[in-house]
């Protein structure tokens, strides 16, 4: 007599897709890889030690970007940088998230005006969460990670593959006689 | 010897300003002063030229000293003082990354910020900030501020904080 | 010019293996890159590359006001907080002739030693990170958290408060300052004998930094090294003594130092400044005054002419600006003087010779903060 007949099933199992239950899987163990940049990034330390403690939501570190799931962008991403932002990324095993944080991160923060900050991460990797903020407290990266994990087990908001990015000048063009940007 | 020099006393440091072909005597005459350790170089753009700024504290007594040295953009170059102060190494090389003034000697001028395949030296003044000004917020019958060598008003009345807004 | 700037001497020899640290490693505390090659073990080429985080935060500063460019120094090194904010507000106080109350300069001494101890306090959990033992890092982070409550309570951030002005401080004191930091030395000082048996008396530590990568005093001034840096090296340089600023000729401290130059020294005389920078926090307890002025009389709008260098001893070594103004009341130019910007130029110095796994070590003991190296 098969479980799926029966009025009374067990109650400890739960009936669902094999999609629902890789995403749960995916959203309880999402491993963020170590790589901060600027000031934030001592505020995303902070959200690891005891006070905040993402640990208990499963995420722990990873060193390298083949074993990392999300990348936390943690400060401001300037042109020298950036290139070597897009190889990390494009390193990480498939599925992967970003979350942005701060707000240089998020469109260049105070330094977006000048010569060799990239105004906006989303400019060379696909962003899944934004966190505004300079730098954002570590509930607010506690809170992205939480949106994040929701977005991973969302049927409505599933990972899709990321597109090309389009910008219309060069991210990591020297700046000309003016000081602006190149338009392509 | 004979330098080109004019000296003069600013706050707490004594400030050389020498012809930037005496600017590697002055340098030797100074290290053998005992000035042995070297706090900075800055670079400026003067609008006429390049300056270089070179900034020594002797560690035997604290004095400080100052050495300017001014080059025309043509030349934008001045001897290196690497070997008497190997700290200097990396400032040099941030002058030149940032500012294009040249160092004759330096064991490995390349750029230290910037990629090396940039040729702009961004903050010489022809450079733009990115075309981004502060708009003036205050609007055009705005009290101007008050003669600041009144005496100290008490804590509920301070003059009021500029420039919070953008 | 190539990629492979810092290579090429190298790449013809098969002996020599060219190992890459960086951008992205764990311990490099930030976005440092460093080629190093390796015969064996040992290291026989280490050429450093920065860079990665430059925000060009001198030439930003130029179409900025000076009550602008404060909070951006704030940016640089990020760990110290209040501490980068000083010099400028000191060489624009010196240009413009502002008296400073007394009260404004204790209220600006203790918060500066709150960020010392808060900056080093981050530099035993993230060293210890390094040589692999994360129990100091859950502890020291713990208290790192008070020290930051306390600053909120007052400033209105944590991390990067901006609360340094012309004239003093932007905001009085909360009225709970004085016990919140009462309170939190007497919980450093019982928490200071579990750090030194964590990290000083820890033999892991003993075996991996004793002898380690050993500065020599004569090349420690010459590479223009300063703060822990320098005084493990047996210099006793001090800005807050040999320049003395805000409320320091005030107060009674001694400056450590150490004979040795090795790791060991650096880890050794930080600890030592914790300890000194409680005794300074203790006696400014005592003499500020309760209530009173926090800040002096200041014009709204600061037209500067003029050049100036001042320097302050923060975390890192001497912190320094060189201010040039042209009467108007934006900057000519600004010039930082990164105290972790000088300190990594002995990178090669220290590397050389040294075995690789040693290199994480001695990395950690020079506590590089790269918004401060590259700016």
């Amino acid at each position: 007599m098969g479980l799926l007949g029966s009025d009374e099933r067990p109650r400890d199992i739960i009936l669902g897709t094999l999609d629902d239950l890789i995403n749960l899987a995916r959203s309880r163990s999402m491993w963020p890889l170590t790589f901060g940049i600027a000031c934030c990034a001592i505020e995303m330390m902070a959200t690891w030690d005891p006070k905040v403690d993402a640990d208990r939501f499963g995420m722990f570190f990873r060193n390298t970007p083949r074993q990392a799931d999300v990348m936390i962008v943690s400060g401001t991403v300037n042109k020298k940088l950036a290139k070597r932002l897009r190889r990390l990324y494009d390193q990480m095993a498939e599925p992967k998230w970003v979350i942005s944080m701060g707000a240089c991160a998020n469109q260049g923060g105070p330094f977006r005006h000048g010569y060799s900050v990239v105004e906006g991460v989303d400019k060379i990797v696909p962003v899944d969460v934004y966190i505004p903020g300079c730098p954002p407290r570590p509930e607010a990266l506690l809170q992205a990670l939480l949106l994040l994990r929701d977005k991973i087990s969302d049927r409505e908001l599933r990972y899709k593959r990321p597109q090309e990015i389009a910008t219309d000048y060069d991210v990591f063009a020297e700046p000309g006689e003016d000081g602006r940007i190149p338009v392509l | 010897m004979d330098l080109r020099i004019k000296r003069e006393r600013l706050f707490d440091e004594d400030v050389y300003t020498v012809h930037p072909d005496d600017y590697r005597a002055l340098c030797e005459q100074l290290k053998k002063d005992g000035f042995d350790y070297p706090r900075a170089i800055s670079s400026l753009d003067m609008g006429y030229g390049l300056r270089v700024v070179l900034q020594l504290t002797r560690m035997s007594d604290l004095a400080k000293v100052e050495v300017r040295t001014d080059v025309s953009y043509d030349v934008a170059a001045v001897d290196s003082v690497t070997d008497l102060w190997p700290g200097v190494e990396w400032h040099e090389r941030e002058a030149y990354d940032l500012m294009g003034i040249s160092f004759r000697g330096h064991p490995d001028l390349r750029r230290l910020l910037l990629e090396e395949e940039w040729d702009l030296h961004p903050l010489q003044k022809r450079y733009d900030t990115g075309g981004y000004l502060i708009p003036d917020w205050r609007p055009a019958d705005w009290p101007d501020p008050a003669p600041w060598q009144e005496p100290a008003p008490s804590q509920e009345d301070a003059a009021p904080e500029g420039g919070e807004g953008e | 010019m190539s990629s492979t700037i810092g290579l090429e001497p190298v790449l013809g020899r098969s002996d020599e293996m060219i190992v890459n640290m960086g951008p992205q490693h764990p311990a490099t505390h930030g976005v440092l890159r460093v080629v190093i090659g390796l015969e064996g073990e040992r290291i026989t080429r280490a050429v450093p590359h920065i860079g990665y985080l430059h925000r060009n935060h001198e030439k930003i500063e130029e179409s900025r006001t000076y009550f602008q460019v404060v909070p951006f120094t704030d940016r640089m090194d990020y760990v110290s907080g209040t501490q980068n904010e000083l010099p400028v507000v000191l060489a624009v106080e010196d240009l413009a002739g502002i008296e400073v109350p007394e009260r404004a300069k204790m209220i600006r001494t203790m918060f500066f030693e709150l960020f010392r101890i808060a900056s080093h306090l981050v530099w035993m959990g993230t060293a210890m990170l390094d040589l692999g033992a994360i129990t100091p890092f859950l502890y020291t982070f713990w208290d790192r958290e008070i020290i930051l409550g306390i600053v909120e309570r007052t400033a209105g951030a944590r991390m990067l408060p901006n609360y340094y002005t012309f004239g003093g401080v932007r905001r009085d004191l909360h009225p709970h300052f004085f016990k919140d930091v009462a309170e939190f030395l007497d919980h450093l000082e019982k928490r200071m004998p579990d750090y030194e048996h964590l990290v000083l008396e820890n033999p892991i530590v003993h075996a991996r930094t004793v002898g380690v990568g050993v500065l020599s005093k004569e090349r420690a001034v010459a590479r223009g090294v300063s703060g822990p840096v320098l005084r493990a090296s047996g210099v006793a340089y001090d800005v807050r003594k040999a320049f003395p600023y805000d409320a320091y000729p005030e107060v009674e401290f001694e400056i450590p130092t150490s004979d040795a130059g090795d790791t060991y020294a650096r880890f050794w005389v930080r600890f030592q400044e914790i300890y000194q920078s409680v005794k300074i926090l203790r006696q400014l307890l005592e003499k500020t005054p309760k209530t009173g002025p926090f800040k002096g009389r200041a014009p709204a709008r600061l037209k500067i002419s003029g050049e100036r260098y001042r320097a302050v001893e923060n975390s890192r070594g001497e912190l320094g600006v060189y201010v040039v103004g042209d009467g108007g009341d934006k900057p000519y130019r600004i010039k930082h003087r990164g105290a972790a910007f000088s300190n990594l130029q002995v990178i090669p110095d220290l590397f050389i010779g040294a075995k690789f796994s040693d290199a994480i070590a001695i990395l950690s003991s020079l506590d590089p903060v790269f918004g401060e190296i590259d700016r």
